[in-house]
């Protein structure tokens, strides 16, 4: 065991390496900044390069440029309004509106610290849950899919900004566009008005692109700029380090939203986009100021990107474990695996124990890599808030655009950037919750399809299982929670 | 005076020779630093994707042409399809597809389906795997004579209606007179083969190599190749035949499901390709794909090349299609969409 973990370190300490993870992380990074760019494009970019390359070095080089995406993605969150990446959207409320206050730097360095170091929570458990990766993979099945889906239905309401019945409508919103397309059991077509475009659903970066950047650029476009809100001053390292410093003020909401980002990567039904969002939720239900958020405070940000970056963490267990990927850009991750001579699942562990820790110690170095990098650049990329906002739009705007097209390569995901465009901005003057209408939007085909499997395999009795009871024991738990703080400080003032 | 018809018949076949030799020289120089587009109707990183990215630069050497591989996701790749039947018929609009998914997509009229595989020109094939038939470790069943004896359901797991996982699931309850109900929703065979390792669902049918992998954890027990040709990964399983007995009737499913299973993964392009251009991309195909070294390298990649010419395939595929008399048609339509799904 021991000479599997030296064995792996050794292979990290290879030159070849440690050049290509320097080499990789810039590019996750910028791939993160540039709207519509996510982690699944980095990979899908990078791909081609890897063959021919030594099956750690290749590994390497994709996993460090993927790993990062998320950290990237925030800076463009909180300075633009803009989410780098579509699970950025959930650091939005609070990141852009700290922003807007003057907290620029502190925002940057919360969400960059607990990227980081949220990466390396989803270290530490991939290491640790590697041995009993079978146990728990067996445990957690359709059924429990299912109810971890509804807990993040139940906290649809939580994300709607203080108005119940918005957020309720802006999430009903959101799964009823979930359902547009091919329904994913019966493959019967809903709602596709005979347009091929349509068939294959709404996806999920025009809809985000659409939603939220274009409503910030036309703002821009019409004169704003966002040095005039956010007190033109550049951001000091005090600042930053002041934010930093809040993670580590917040231990238990920083562990809290890690652990979600792991469990989530862990289960491969799930797909991390939603891990940000239930991380936001679960911080705001069970915060005692939770009015506050979105307001621009600084738990806004650490909860949703401390799970962004610990989900790959967990979505490496399974995979590594299982050759079952955990999320899509896993999935091109085992591309990768094949294409190098590697075929990971339970044989994998067994002979390359030493790959899977050096791939481990690369995700930890990419994390923290990626956060120094960062902290060194916001310095200067801050200063893009003091460019003028017509100047900004058309070049933001054409980022979008290209963006959106390099998703797929299909011209029709424009349009419906445009499309969804009209919606984001009529949301956002009516004040209904967007965010609550991704997160309807993504767990809507899940709760469909896990629900089908559970009550075809198990019947009814998939409610008793003890896994899904213990899921639901939580959603109940979460509920009450508000009530049962609001009757304690009652107690304690009387 | 014979002189004359001599030189005369000596021109001719010189000259014949000279245009054949022209004909073959047009399409190997119309290719000639053009653009190949080759489309995959899935995402990157996936199986057909990672085919057509390995392939690529050998094509590239046998046409002289610049091949570019594009993914087109959309409809388990009917969309990419769809658009391959209207693109240009200038032959430099490849497309790697799902042979077995496509010809059952065509076959049950799936909604979206605009593409008629007969009309499609077939360059040849790259690779085909057996489907091997697996239980869950979980599961009561040690043999088909298990399951065939049962009072209870057999739970199938699949994606989608006409995947290979539910297709031939249905096509081998029909043939082994199984009582099985196929649950869909699973994303693919891996998150199926979890689904199986769990105990969620009792039975799968999986590629011979999926299988091999799956098998070697003990997780899932392979019970049977089905089809009448052993597995090359999994010499000691038997095949259904040597396992169970069939009527006639019965053993039809199973030599119709080999036959699908025999279309693979295949290179096509647009339908009414110039003939000598189809000539010379069927050569070229042909040439790649019996390489000994890309062969053995592919083969080293976990990406086993499997080659059959473009001739057979299509008898493949028309014996899938048009062979079929209204009767039968309407029988497979039935097993593939409705009776295994109880709604």
């Amino acid at each position: 065991m021991l000479a599997d973990y030296l064995q792996g370190l050794q292979l990290f300490l290879d030159p070849a390496v440690l050049l290509l993870i320097a080499a990789a992380v810039p590019v996750g990074l910028l791939l993160g900044v540039l709207p519509g760019m996510s982690g699944l494009t980095a990979l899908a970019l990078l791909l081609p390069f890897v063959f021919g390359m030594d099956p750690m070095a290749g590994l390497a080089f994709l996993l460090a440029a993927h790993a990062v995406v998320y950290t990237g993605g925030a800076l463009t969150t909180i300075l633009l309004g803009i989410p780098g990446a579509p699970p950025n959207a959930a650091t939005l409320a609070d990141g852009y509106a700290m922003s807007r206050t003057g907290q620029t730097g502190r925002a940057l360095g919360a969400a960059f610290a607990s990227s980081g170091l949220g990466g390396c929570v989803g270290v530490v458990a991939l290491a640790g849950l590697l041995p009993f990766l079978q146990p728990i993979v067996l445990t957690i099945g359709s059924p429990e899919t299912f109810f971890l889906a509804l807990m993040g239905i139940v906290y649809i309401a939580v994300l709607g900004q203080g108005n119940l019945t918005k957020g309720l409508i802006a999430g009903g919103l959101g799964i009823f566009l979930a359902m547009i397309g091919e329904q994913r059991i019966t493959a019967v077509p809903r709602f596709w008005l005979g347009f091929d475009y349509l068939l294959d659903g709404i996806k999920i970066v025009p809809l985000v692109l659409g939603l939220f950047a274009i409503p910030e650029i036309l703002d821009l476009a019409r004169g704003r700029t966002l040095a005039h809100q956010a007190n033109a001053e550049r951001p000091r390292w005090a600042e930053i380090r002041q934010g930093m410093v809040d993670v580590l003020r917040h231990k238990l909401l920083f562990l809290r939203s890690s652990v979600i980002g792991v469990v989530v990567g862990i289960i491969p039904g799930i797909g991390g986009d939603t891990a940000p969002f239930l991380a936001y939720a679960s911080a705001k239900q069970t915060s005692a100021r939770p009015e506050r958020f979105g307001s621009g405070i600084v738990e806004g940000v650490i909860a949703p990107e401390s799970s962004n970056n610990a989900k790959e963490g967990g979505a490496l267990v399974t995979t590594l474990g299982l050759g079952i990927p955990g999320s899509a850009g896993m999935s091109v991750l085992i591309g990768g695996f094949l294409i190098l001579g590697l075929e990971p699942g339970p044989d994998f562990l067994a002979e390359h124990m030493d790959i899977a820790v050096g791939l481990a110690i690369v995700l930890a170095v990419a994390n923290l890599l990626a956060v120094i990098v960062m902290l060194l650049l916001s310095q200067f990329l801050v200063r893009i808030v003091e460019v003028p906002g017509t100047i900004l739009a058309p070049v933001l705007l054409s980022l979008v655009v290209l963006g959106a097209y390099g998703y797929q390569n299909d011209p029709m995901d424009v349009v419906f950037v445009f499309v969804f465009a009209v919606l984001g901005c009529v949301m956002r003057a009516l004040d209904y919750s967007r965010p609550a209408l991704l997160l309807g939007f993504v767990l809507a085909p899940l709760l469909e399809t896990y629900l089908h499997i559970s009550l075809r395999a198990y019947g009814l009795d998939f409610l008793f299982r003890p896994g899904a009871l213990f899921i639901a024991a939580l959603i109940v738990a979460g509920l009450l929670w508000p009530l049962i703080r609001q009757r304690r400080n009652g107690g304690a003032q009387r | 005076m014979f002189r004359l018809p001599a030189v005369l018949l000596g021109a001719l076949v010189a000259l014949s020779g000279f245009m054949s030799d022209a004909a073959a020289e047009t399409a190997a120089e119309f290719y000639k630093g053009k653009v190949v587009k080759l489309v995959v109707g899935y995402g990157a990183g996936g199986g057909y994707d990672t085919y057509a990215r390995l392939l690529a630069p050998h094509l590239e050497a046998q046409l002289g042409a610049t091949v570019i591989v594009e993914n087109r996701p959309g409809g388990g790749g009917n969309l990419a399809l769809n658009r391959l039947m209207t693109a240009k018929a200038d032959g430099l609009t490849l497309m790697l597809i799902n042979g077995r998914a496509s010809t059952v997509s065509q076959l049950v009229g799936t909604e979206g389906v605009r593409f008629d595989l007969t009309r499609l020109t077939v360059l040849g094939r790259v690779t085909s795997e057996p489907r091997v038939i697996v239980f869950s470790a979980a599961s009561p069943y040690r043999s088909l004579a298990d399951a065939q004896a049962t009072a209870e359901v057999i739970k199938w797991g699949a994606a989608g209606r006409t995947d290979s996982l539910a297709s031939v699931a249905a096509m081998a309850s029909t043939a082994l007179d199984l009582n099985s109900e196929i649950i869909m929703g699973y994303k693919g065979s891996k998150e199926a083969g979890l689904a199986a390792i769990r105990g969620e669902v009792d039975a799968l049918v999986l590629s011979e190599s999926s299988a091999a992998k799956y098998a070697k954890g003990g997780m899932v027990i392979p019970i049977a190749v089905f089809g009448r040709e052993r597995s090359e990964i999994l010499p000691d399983l038997p095949t259904v035949f040597e396992v169970a007995s069939f009527g006639d009737n019965a053993a039809w499913w199973v030599d119709y499901t080999e036959q699908l299973t025999k279309i693979g993964r295949i290179f096509v392009s647009t339908p009414d390709v110039p003939e000598d251009r189809t000539g010379f991309l069927r050569q070229a195909v042909q040439a790649v794909l019996e390489d000994p070294q890309i062969v053995s390298d592919m083969a080293a990649q976990r990406r086993p090349i499997r080659a059959e010419t473009a001739e057979v395939v299509e008898q493949y595929i028309s014996g899938s299609l048009a062979a079929l008399d209204e009767v039968t048609l309407a029988r497979v339509r039935s097993v593939v969409l409705e009776e295994y799904f109880p709604d």
